[in-house]
């Protein structure tokens, strides 16, 4: 095991710092959706690390990267619902028109 | 050998993601999505999570990204043809290289070329720009920037960041150029002195710090775009939000400063502002939140180095483990996935259902026609 957790983490780091990125400067939901997605593959690859490094003979990291990735799936079916819901009431994929839906 | 892997497929995850975020192709970012999954799935087996890695693969490449590409289609803009002949930062430039623009754009082709070739971006090489930008409306792509130049006069007078809407503030600024006929020119030039007048110095030494960057060309188009779309302003609302807009511009000066330190994350946006364009207004702030949440990560990372490593010697039957420990210990929020994928699935096709969409025209049109029925049994022999 030559390689320190820090690698990992650094490149947990900034997939997360992109995520976010993403997340509030893409315009389209779609891309938003794909920065949500890169954000829960940052908090995996943190889960798995530390399962790796701190705790491997205790499976729990992994089955909680597992719960991520469902939630994750979940999110993207159902964001992608009523993404494709508002397409229609709209004719319009960009976040920036759906303003009035904040209260 | 490990360090080797741990590279390629870190390499493969962060640039795969940058790409993702700095396209302008959205079909394209959902493969650079997949490329930062197969890079991340790579890493969880180099991690001996074996299971979790086969996991990503098939759930997020095989199931999600389906869906995501799927929905790319009902996106407006999803092969970037409309961006292509924009003015791009260098990292866009490189991640979306051999979009073919939409139509004819050989004068924006020919302005990119003008731009590449100015230095620091002097009142007479704005002038020049101002020329090639006004040559740019009679291709394919005029109704379009006339179209957006109104929505973005309304943006200008809300002192939004126009540098953001600098392509198509300049477009409002040709605009001006082209009805006022005289005044334009030296109003736009006007614009770029004083925006140098106004944040010279900070101008100037951001200017500096750009050209070390080996996208030297980079900078170029920033400072008159800024300008003129601070002639704009001026023209259009004559308030003293010039200061406000220095520095808003300074700010994205430095902004772009810190991401050629920081290997390219994201340069100075010049295409954007255009309503069709995949970014929001709010993008140097989202860069900065972005920058600042990975540089408190890493800080953290620094702070607290000393991880109880532990060097305990764990079975290669992970899988097993998993399914034990999935079957025993967390059994509970096992089923309560399940139920939230049960859920989920649910709770798309509810959304989806038909008769739910009064505003979809094929729908109305098919109720429409449908509604007082021809009786066909008196035509029929």
């Amino acid at each position: 095991m030559t390689l320190p957790l820090s690698a990992y983490l650094i490149v947990a780091a900034l997939l997360f710092g992109i995520g976010i990125y993403t997340v509030v400067a893409q315009r389209s939901a779609v891309m938003v959706l794909m920065g949500v997605e890169l954000l829960l593959n940052a908090i995996g690859l943190n889960l798995i690390a530390f399962w790796r490094y701190v705790r491997p003979d205790d499976y729990s990291g992994q089955i909680f990267t597992i719960l991520i990735v469902t939630v994750g799936a979940i999110e993207m079916a159902v964001g992608l619902a009523i993404m494709m819901l508002l397409y229609r009431n709209r004719q319009t994929q960009q976040v920036d028109d759906y303003q009035e839906l904040k209260g | 050998m490990q360090w080797l892997a741990f590279g390629l497929f870190a390499l493969l995850a962060v640039l795969g993601a940058l790409g993702m975020t700095t396209t302008m192709s959205m079909f394209r970012s959902g493969i650079f999505l997949m490329a930062s999954f197969i890079g991340v799935a790579g890493l969880f087996i180099l991690l001996s999570a074996d299971l979790i890695g086969l996991l990503q693969i098939m759930m997020y490449i095989g199931g999600m990204l389906v869906m995501i590409l799927f929905m790319l289609l009902f996106s407006m803009d999803p092969g970037g043809a409309m961006m292509a002949g924009m003015q791009m930062s260098p990292v866009e430039r490189l991640f979306s290289r051999g979009l073919k623009p939409q139509g004819e754009n050989d004068g924006n082709g020919h302005q990119g070329h003008d731009m590449a070739g100015m230095g620091h971006g002097d009142a007479s090489s704005s002038a020049d720009d101002g020329h090639g930008q006004a040559d740019a409306p009679s291709d394919g792509m005029a109704g379009m920037d006339h179209g957006s130049m109104k929505m973005d006069m309304g943006d200008g007078n809300r002192a939004h960041p126009a540098h953001h809407h600098a392509a198509m503030n300049h477009a409002g600024a040709d605009e001006a150029q082209m009805t006022h006929g005289d005044s334009g020119p030296e109003q736009s030039t006007w614009g770029a002195d004083h925006s140098r007048m106004t944040h010279g110095e900070m101008d100037a030494g951001q200017t500096q710090a750009h050209h070390a960057m080996p996208h030297g060309e980079e900078p170029g188009p920033v400072s008159p775009e800024s300008g003129s779309g601070q002639a704009q302003m001026d023209h259009s609302s004559m308030d003293h939000g010039k200061m406000d807009m220095g520095g808003m511009s300074g700010m994205d000066h430095g902004d772009m400063q810190m991401d050629g330190d920081m290997g390219g994350m994201n340069g100075d946006m010049d295409m954007g502002g255009m309503d069709m364009s995949m970014v929001t207004p709010a993008r140097p702030w989202a860069a900065w939140l972005g920058l600042a949440v990975t540089a408190v990560l890493v800080g953290l990372l620094l702070w607290r180095p000393a991880w109880p490593i532990s060097n305990v010697a764990f079975s290669t039957d992970s899988p097993q483990q998993i399914g034990m420990l999935l079957m025993g210990k967390y059994m509970i929020a096992f089923e309560g996935a399940g139920l939230l994928i049960l859920l989920g699935i649910f709770g798309a096709v509810f959304l989806q259902r038909p008769g739910s969409h009064p505003s979809d025209p094929g729908r109305e049109a098919y109720v429409t026609a449908d509604k007082n029925p021809v009786p066909i049994s008196k035509d029929e022999p």
